[in-house]
């Protein structure tokens, strides 16, 4: 029975790990947007897509290789029809988590001007390896929170740019792009 | 003696049976085994038809599941593409903007932007 019950521990708080942050506060937000955007991938779905990826296809073999070390992906996209549905508390309760052990904020961006972009982009490393990754970008009337857990590595992120439908974006931050070969 | 007793004497007498009789037990008994056997094995076939075709939806139900997974993640990642884009946008713009400030230009567009990047 004690063993059962230190195997449930165990499994719940690696089901606690899995996830960097808690993004239920943004739960009430879905009644105000128009349109929402909720994406919960846990590591037992990661690894079953990267089951079914084909290793000899390059484009799949990338975001295979990126699956590897995942433990979760979340996304929160909220769309609002006007302007000020989300209030300042509601981001700063995520960046009040954003600011305890192992988090670091990479990239910044705050303004308090009215109908400004707020942004920012948050790593958790332990030792070398970046564990956990948050980004957030706060748009007047609209609201995303990115958050990977596991082994990211940025490089394996950046090959996705532009490929399986995904247009051509730059991680940035020390994150060279691939170099495109020269048309013959 | 009456005529129940003798009918009863008539019914409990000994007779030898038909020519082939233990043949035709014998035949009997085989074809029964053989039915039965016959039986197991439609059994054992339509068992493994129902492990197959629940091994087969199960996998089917796996490749749907992993295919949405797939179409997820696509999403993620072109949602964490464009967001990264964002961020980069709007430090650049915010670097911009201080520096402009810092410079004496276009106050009215600064406001109290504070930019911060970390490499």
């Amino acid at each position: 029975m004690k063993r059962w019950i230190l195997v449930a521990a165990i499994s719940a708080a690696a089901a606690a790990q899995a996830q960097n942050i808690d993004l239920r506060q943004f739960d009430n937000l879905k009644s105000r947007a128009s349109d929402t955007v909720e994406i919960n991938l846990s590591e037992p779905m990661l690894h079953l897509a990267a089951g079914f990826m084909d290793g000899n296809d390059p484009k799949q073999a990338d975001m295979r290789k990126m699956l590897g070390g995942l433990t979760g992906v979340h996304v929160r996209t909220f769309k609002f029809n006007k302007e000020g549905q989300y209030s300042a508390a509601e981001v700063n309760a995520l960046r009040t988590q954003l600011q305890g052990a192992g988090w670091q904020s990479v990239v910044d961006v705050h303004s308090a001007q009215a109908g400004a972009n707020n942004a920012g982009v948050y790593a958790r490393t332990e030792g070398k390896q970046m564990t956990g990754l948050v980004v957030l970008a706060l748009e007047p009337k609209q609201l995303t929170v990115v958050d990977i857990s596991g082994i990211i590595d940025m490089t394996q992120i950046q090959a996705l740019s532009g490929k399986m439908g995904v247009p051509s974006f730059n991680a940035g931050f020390g994150v060279k792009a691939p170099e495109k070969k020269a048309k013959e | 003696m009456n005529d129940v007793e003798r009918e009863l004497r008539g019914a409990f007498q000994r007779r030898q049976p038909s020519a082939g009789f233990a043949d035709r037990v014998g035949e009997a008994v085989r074809r029964g085994r053989s039915r039965k056997r016959e039986r197991q094995r439609w059994m054992a076939m339509a068992a493994a038809v129902v492990v197959l075709c629940g091994l087969g939806g199960g996998y089917w139900q796996m490749r749907r599941e992993a295919r949405r997974t797939v179409d997820q993640l696509n999403l993620a990642v072109r949602i964490t593409g464009e967001k990264l884009n964002f961020v980069r946008e709007a430090a650049a713009r915010g670097l911009l903007e201080k520096n402009l400030a810092e410079k004496g230009f276009a106050e009215e567009n600064v406001g109290e932007n504070n930019v911060g990047e970390k490499e």
